[in-house]
């Protein structure tokens, strides 16, 4: 919708040229903001020989930093900014923690002066397609390319676990360092398995033999974050993902013509439907949000739940006696070639724009980040690992999540929710009547595959894909 | 009297006029301009696409239209049942009771009730999302109304009532009366006070009956008092949207049930990246809410300027 | 105001009595039984109506001394135990009494401002004629259908092009700006109400306009500027958008309502429902304490207002 007509009509195209004259609009001060900010040509950050000071940080230049102060909270943060004045104690630091991203965020970009680290994250986040189409963000490659904090020798690039830069990159360039390592995963309670003597299941034919015995026991078989269907994006692509192989699932990144047609998907929809019409959902599961589902999947009010690496962590001040937390990959359809397929890697998206005042430092505390001691900061604060290698946490289901993702060529992180918001406002409500059998799956292919068609035909729309 | 008049006038309306131009008058001429560019809201550049985003509005199946309905329906609908409950507990509050050696009063616990009523009005939009999200809740996640109708051996919505598509609007309608109501009983008792006791006393030697008397006598001398209700209650009716967020799932579902046009605004401004729309969408709310509002006044009241 | 004799005073003051000795209730004619039946009828709505607004706030008191597991495992039940930890974490980590402080500091100017700014343009739409009369006064009224969100970023700008972004100062005058609607809509029409005679008297002894103004009609105004300075407090103290916006750089600035969506958000991602509730029940009491105080003069004002 954005510019719709600016292609048809040339005369229109002044992009950057309308402060000058716009002087017949109002007192404006949106014309001001056109021209003041600049598009930083001004600053190019190169990575020098110094590896204790690669960007050749102004020493005495502010930095200033913006939190999304959510699940992670933002003592970690605070940590990170003390390491980094060490290196530079007459840097003063601004230091912000938000859940309100939006809303206190746009405002400075829009006005050309935003911060030097934003930690673009939460239900309030910037939409990223709108800020890497607007060219706000500056790239990542200075970064990447620079020696690690630890080891000179060793590129920031080379300190990440493998794949972990997909989730921002952006047709082959990188805007956003996810910092997180997150898997999206179906959690079970092992020991209410073994308890039960329920093997968990394999295949999805074995967990639909599962559900009436989980039923029996008084229990029912699924539930989920209803307000939030969100939580079912990543089940739901994988399961597809899973059957016909990963190329599927780029297919429907890519806008590919029919992709949502794909039989692959279509029996997806049909597993996700059929949870809902057989009964295996909760009562009330569509009624309630990420907090109860967890909850009542805590109690062993249900069996499976759709949900990321952070739930142990989430849950650890309410988790009942002798609860162990398992997770497991959606158990595969029957046929699927890609039975390991997961969706994994980097979560929790830190940019820098491209107007920050503080490009170098920027930079430099992202690496700060990154360095074995700022990860391991973060991995003792909230119970969750970075992307960096090496600094992994020590307990039983780390480590079952670490098995599901040993393999690089199974990790793939499904995009278009990122890449194109309409999309993402429509998976959302669609997945959520799907699985409720509000719809039937038909009805859900024709109408996630018109939302890609009209995406596809929008030119308005900056167009993403997959460089493989 | 003459002497000074203007300079007075002046000196008066400077300041307060002054200061609503600049903060409020000119960010809404500005958020119209923005509305004829494709301006993101995250970037510092844009273009003029004319009037383009209003064009688009109106092709807007997923979210504008259906917020549109739903804003209409409780623009219709909120008005109606908060001034008719407003009227019925301010009448019964103060003629409802007793005749008493030819004095008429209100119900017992009259004040109380008063006080209960507004209570409502002082929390926080916030509060009463969190407090109603629970009412409504799911039976077995301890939503109190689908508790009681389960008990009584009435069917209840299996995933709570803001689940269902069919319930949530209506259930978002009602907690905005639940929320005005206070308002409305203390505003239309003060105008009821007002009016001369005589008239009801002379009407219950005559025998009237308390619905007569209401139809008769009350109703025609609040007439100046509805339509300002009315007026008031337009406007929350347009701004609903804060509730909304607050409450609903997926803030305006399931699947857009309940999505308003103050919502789609946000969604568009801080989700979409896409402000010049919204602002669009907020202008033609802003003339729609001035429309109604002049209509109302025009027709609705005497002009009564003295001096 | 006539409301002070309010009729719903007399009624329960005279309640006991009427137990007492109903049949002196109406010498003139036996109750008819339309009017019982009405009565059982109305009664029992009334007091349906009573609960649902009791049922839910004692819910949520009631709540604020659970643990959150008790919360999320029985959401209904009482608390086991008084759990005062919610309101020490409330107080403490949600930092209320901070968000307090700052709330009290921006509200004192700001709604003084208000009425001040109110009442003087108020005054001069309701008793003075004069061309553009009628403009100013639509202008106001138009302010209140103005979706402030859609104002957000111009705002944003034109407090940092004056350096009052993220000042009280710059909050101050923007709660001032967007409460003026209201407050002007609604004092025009008390100040049209007022009694001209006693105006006319105070001319005549040669008081000018702003005498006028402040020692009399002022003062005669006090019901309606009371009703609607508590309905500015109210307000403003439960605004949320403008303080999110406009007072972004530092989160210890924050006013209480901001802080209690940060509790309401916090409570998404860490589960402590109970610090919200408890929040939730802190940032209530002020406002409640002031509606219990004033609620006979909310009443007397509104009246003045509802007869234009």
């Amino acid at each position: 919708m954005r510019n719709t007509s600016a292609d048809k009509h040339p005369m229109f195209n002044r992009r950057n040229l309308f402060g000058a004259t716009a002087a017949g609009l109002a007192a404006s001060s949106l014309a001001a903001c056109a021209t003041s900010g600049g598009d930083g040509d001004g600053q190019e950050v190169t990575v020098g020989d110094d590896a204790e000071n690669p960007f050749d940080v102004d020493p005495k230049a502010p930095l200033d930093v913006v939190i999304f102060d959510g699940g992670f909270g933002n003592e970690y943060a605070v940590a990170h900014q003390a390491i980094y004045k060490e290196a530079f104690p007459d840097a003063e630091i601004t230091h912000l923690a938000t859940q309100a991203i939006a809303e206190t965020q746009q405002p400075r970009f829009a006005e050309g002066k935003p911060a030097d680290v934003l930690d673009n994250s939460g239900a309030q986040q910037i939409p990223m397609d709108a800020l890497v189409s607007d060219g706000e963000l500056a790239e990542l490659t200075p970064l990447l390319e620079a020696p690690s904090f630890d080891d000179p020798n060793v590129t920031v690039l080379d300190t990440l676990r493998d794949g972990v830069l997909k989730a921002g990159t952006f047709n082959g360039k990188v805007y956003a360092l996810n910092y997180v390592f997150n898997a999206w995963t179906i959690w079970y309670d092992a020991k209410l398995f073994r308890d039960q003597g329920w093997t968990p299941p394999t295949t999805w034919d074995e967990m639909l033999a599962l559900c009436p015995q989980i039923q029996a026991a008084g229990i029912a078989p699924w539930t989920y974050a209803g307000q939030h269907p969100v939580y079912l994006y990543d089940m739901f692509l994988m399961l597809a993902g899973r059957h016909g192989g990963v190329q599927v699932l780029k297919d429907i990144d890519n806008l590919k013509d029919g992709a949502w047609g794909h039989e692959s998907v279509v029996l997806a929809a049909e597993a996700m439907h059929g949870l809902g019409s057989a009964g295996y959902l909760l009562d009330g599961s569509a009624g309630i949000d990420h907090i109860q589902s967890q909850t009542s999947f805590n109690n062993n009010e249900a069996a499976f739940l759709p949900c990321g690496s952070w739930l142990p962590n989430e849950q650890k001040a309410i988790a009942p006696e002798g609860f162990e937390y398992a997770p497991m990959g959606v158990p595969p359809l029957e046929g699927s070639v890609q039975p390991g397929l997961i969706s994994a890697g980097g979560d929790e998206p830190f940019v820098v724009p491209k107007n920050a005042t503080n490009l170098a430092g920027a930079y430099e505390y992202l690496r700060i980040m990154l360095s074995k001691e700022g990860s391991q900061i973060f991995s003792d604060a909230v119970q969750a690992t970075t992307v960096v290698k090496g600094v992994e946490l020590e307990n039983e289901t780390a480590k079952m999540t670490d098995a599901l993702v040993s393999n690089p060529d199974d990790m793939f992180q499904p995009q278009f929710r990122y890449w194109y918001t309409k999309m993402n406002e429509e998976v959302r409500p669609a997945l959520g009547q799907l699985i409720n059998a509000e719809t039937t799956p038909e009805e859900f292919i024709a109408r996630m595959q018109t939302v890609a068609d009209e995406t596809a035909a929008d030119d308005t729309i900056e167009k993403f894909t997959h460089e493989d | 009297m003459k002497h000074g008049r203007y300079p007075f006038i002046l000196s008066f309306l400077a300041l307060p006029v002054g200061l609503y131009a600049w903060l409020v008058i000119l960010p809404f001429a500005q958020a119209f301009q923005i509305s004829l560019t494709d301006w993101s809201g995250s970037s510092n550049s844009f273009e003029y696409i004319g009037f383009d985003n209003y064009v688009n509005l109106f092709k807007d199946e997923r979210l504008v239209l259906p917020a549109l309905r739903h804003t209409g329906i409780i623009l219709v609908v909120l008005p109606v049942v908060t001034i008719a409950l407003g009227l019925f507990f301010a009448f019964m509050l103060n003629l409802g009771g007793r005749v008493r050696r030819g004095r008429i009063e209100g119900v017992r616990g009259a004040r109380f009730h008063k006080v209960v009523y507004f209570f409502p009005q002082v929390l926080s939009v916030a509060i009463i999302g969190i407090l109603w999200k629970q009412v409504y809740a799911p039976e077995n996640f301890g939503g109190l109304i689908t508790g009681a109708l389960t008990s009584v051996g009435l069917p209840a919505p299996v995933n709570g009532f803001l689940a269902d598509k069919r319930m949530v609007l209506a259930a978002v309608i009602a907690v905005l009366v639940w929320s005005a109501v206070g308002f409305y009983l203390v505003f239309f008792s003060s105008a009821m006070a007002s009016i001369p006791r005589d008239l009801y006393e002379a009407a219950i030697i005559d025998g009237a009956g308390r619905g007569p008397m209401f139809f008769r006598i009350t109703l025609p001398l609040l007439w100046d008092s509805v339509q300002t209700a009315w007026i008031y209650l337009s406007i929350v009716a347009l701004d609903v949207f804060v509730l909304i967020y607050m409450m609903t799932p997926e803030r305006g579902g399931p699947d857009a049930a309940s999505e308003v046009v103050g919502g789609v605004i946000w969604k568009y401004a801080f989700n979409h990246g896409e402000q010049a729309f919204a602002s669009a969408l907020g202008v033609v709310l802003f003339f729609a809410a001035l429309s109604l509002a002049v209509v109302s006044l025009r027709f609705g009241r005497r002009e009564r300027i003295e001096f | 105001m006539a409301t002070d004799t309010a009729p719903g005073s007399t009624a329960e003051g005279a309640s006991g009595a009427d137990e007492a000795a109903p049949p002196a209730r109406n010498p003139q004619r036996a109750p008819r039984p339309e009017g019982n039946v009405l009565n059982v009828f109305s009664q029992g709505f009334l007091w349906l109506w009573a609960l649902m607004v009791i049922i839910p706030v004692v819910w949520i008191v009631m709540s604020s001394f659970k643990t959150t597991r008790e919360i999320a495992s029985d959401p209904l039940g009482p608390p086991e135990a008084p759990h005062w930890a919610n309101y020490v974490n409330a107080w403490t980590n949600g930092n209320i009494g901070g968000y307090f402080l700052n709330t009290l500091q921006v509200m004192v100017f700001s709604v003084a401002g208000t009425m001040l700014l109110g009442a003087m343009a108020a005054y001069v739409l309701a008793r003075y004629e004069f061309p553009g009369n009628r403009v100013i006064y639509f202008g106001f009224a138009a302010g209140m259908m103005f979706p402030v969100f859609l104002a957000l970023f111009p705002l944003f700008k034109t407090l940092q092009n004056v350096s009052l972004l993220n000042t009280y100062t710059g909050l101050v005058i923007v709660y001032i700006a967007y409460s003026l609607p209201f407050t002007v809509f609604f004092l025009t029409a008390f100040f049209r109400t007022l009694p001209t005679g006693v105006a006319e008297a105070a001319v005549v002894d040669g008081a000018g306009h702003y005498r006028l103004f402040f020692q009399v009609m002022l003062p005669m105004a006090k019901p309606g500027l009371i009703a609607i300075t508590i309905f500015n407090i109210i307000g403003q103290w439960n605004q949320f958008l403008l303080p999110l916006v406009l007072l972004g750089r530092n989160p210890d600035d924050a006013m209480i309502s901001q802080g209690l969506a940060n509790l309401a958000l916090r409570q998404g991602y860490e589960g402590d429902s109970g610090a919200l509730f408890a929040g939730t029940v802190l940032a209530m009491i002020p406002i409640f304490i002031a509606y219990i105080l004033f609620q006979r003069q909310i009443q007397a004002g509104l009246t003045a207002g509802a007869i234009k």
